[in-house]
């Protein structure tokens, strides 16, 4: 299936979002779908036709004839909700919770040509929930980032000096207490959930994205992105500890918080590449956290480790 | 006698990839996501198993010349990280769907 054709649509509405990896024109909404997209992601809204002429993606939103029946555990990996992906072709069919899509993997042939991407649900206000449209961009972050060098790390980001600090840890390990600790104390949070890392001028930077865990959703968000200064992952612990982490070591734990994108056989290795040039360039260490630990102490804690950096 | 112990000559699982990371590996499962490190000698077996299919005597008599053990030491040493392998669906062998 290659789902360039022309869906059942919802309606003649569209939207624009300018992400950080590409711009991404979705099609054929509702007006209702469109209001509702814009309400969730005001920050990342492009004006009308901002993004003709780029190379970007566009996007044909679809109905289903009837609601998906697949089973939860049918798509969950390690603990985790994993979409199904299959590759063909160019691109990714999708099947997640609600919805399914086609992410294109191919480069256009013409660098000012879009690519086209679908995305289909069943019932009109499925489409602009986070379960969905969420989760689609995710995806298509996730597989973007790579042919940039950069990759989607599970993991809470904050901002502390101007600089960026991810903790990455998976589900429990403490990334949304955290996150709350640091809006408590004043500091900006970029994500509790998942961060996207690109390669800068001098170094790496966090980008905001789109999507951005239960504690976000209530905070506006600033796009933009920050320089990192450092990862730390992240564990929950009797007290507050921090060690030294090998670079094999840390593309290990690094490389199984990279979603969407660490299962995939072609994708594996070039993310095994982008994992090793990110620790030879960012300091890595094991941040062990009390529940009761003071914001404060673990920040001068995580700063201290990377002082000499 | 375990599988690996035989003259089977083994190969890597089309489900794993991994990469040299300074004097150590990460072999990753694409299967689940997961990640583990291996040290020099782990590495070295898996580089010679990507080469092609080796048989557990020839992967103890590259050990014996690369890292200058004792034979006795290799065989040993080997057997244990190939039986890890195996446990882990790592090894595929010829004749065997990797």
């Amino acid at each position: 299936m290659r789902p360039l054709g022309s869906p059942d649509t919802w309606g003649p509405a569209s939207i624009a979002l300018r992400l950080p990896v590409c711009g991404i024109a979705i099609e054929g909404l509702s007006a209702r779908q469109r209001d509702e997209v814009a309400r969730n992601h005001p920050s990342f809204l492009a004006a009308e036709g901002a993004l003709h002429g780029t190379a970007g993606i566009v996007c044909q939103a679809g109905r289903l004839p009837e609601p998906l029946s697949i089973p939860a555990e049918e798509l969950t990996c390690a603990g985790q909700y994993a979409p199904r992906q299959v590759r063909r072709g160019g691109g990714l069919e999708v099947t997640g919770i609600n919805f399914t899509a086609w992410v294109p993997l191919d480069a256009a042939a013409d660098a000012r040509t879009p690519a086209a991407a679908r995305l289909c649900v069943a019932r009109e206000e499925e489409l602009p929930q986070p379960m969905v449209l969420e989760n689609f961009l995710r995806i298509l972050l996730a597989h973007r980032a790579l042919g940039f060098g950069g990759m989607l790390l599970h993991s809470a980001g904050l901002v502390v000096d101007g600089r960026a600090l991810l903790f990455v840890g998976r589900s429990n390990a403490g990334k949304t207490t955290l996150s709350r600790k640091a809006d408590a104390a004043g500091a900006r949070v970029l994500s509790d959930d998942i961060n996207l890392v690109l390669p800068a001028a001098d170094g790496y930077a966090v980008h905001s994205v789109p999507f951005t865990g239960e504690f976000r959703r209530r905070v506006a968000l600033e796009p933009g992105a920050v320089p990192l200064a450092g990862i730390l992952l992240l564990e929950k612990g009797p007290r507050l500890t921090l060690a030294p982490v090998g670079a094999a070591a840390a593309v290990s734990a690094l490389f199984a918080q990279c979603p969407f994108v660490n299962t995939g056989a072609e994708e594996a290795p070039g993310l095994l590449d982008s994992l090793a040039r990110l620790v030879t360039a960012t300091p890595v260490a094991r941040l062990t956290v009390a529940l009761d630990d003071p914001f404060t102490t673990i920040i001068d804690r995580a700063q201290g480790a990377f002082a000499h950096v | 006698m375990s599988e690996t112990s035989s003259c089977r000559r083994l190969s890597l699982s089309s489900r794993v990839r991994f990469r040299a990371v300074g004097d150590e590996g990460v072999l990753v499962h694409l299967e689940s996501g997961r990640a583990v490190v291996l040290n020099e000698t782990g590495l070295h077996i898996l580089q010679q198993l990507e080469r092609g299919p080796r048989s557990p005597a020839e992967l103890a008599d590259s050990l014996v010349e690369t890292f200058e053990v004792e034979a006795s030491q290799a065989s040993k040493d080997l057997a244990a990280f190939l039986a890890e392998l195996d446990a882990e669906q790592i090894l595929g062998g010829e004749g065997k769907p990797g």
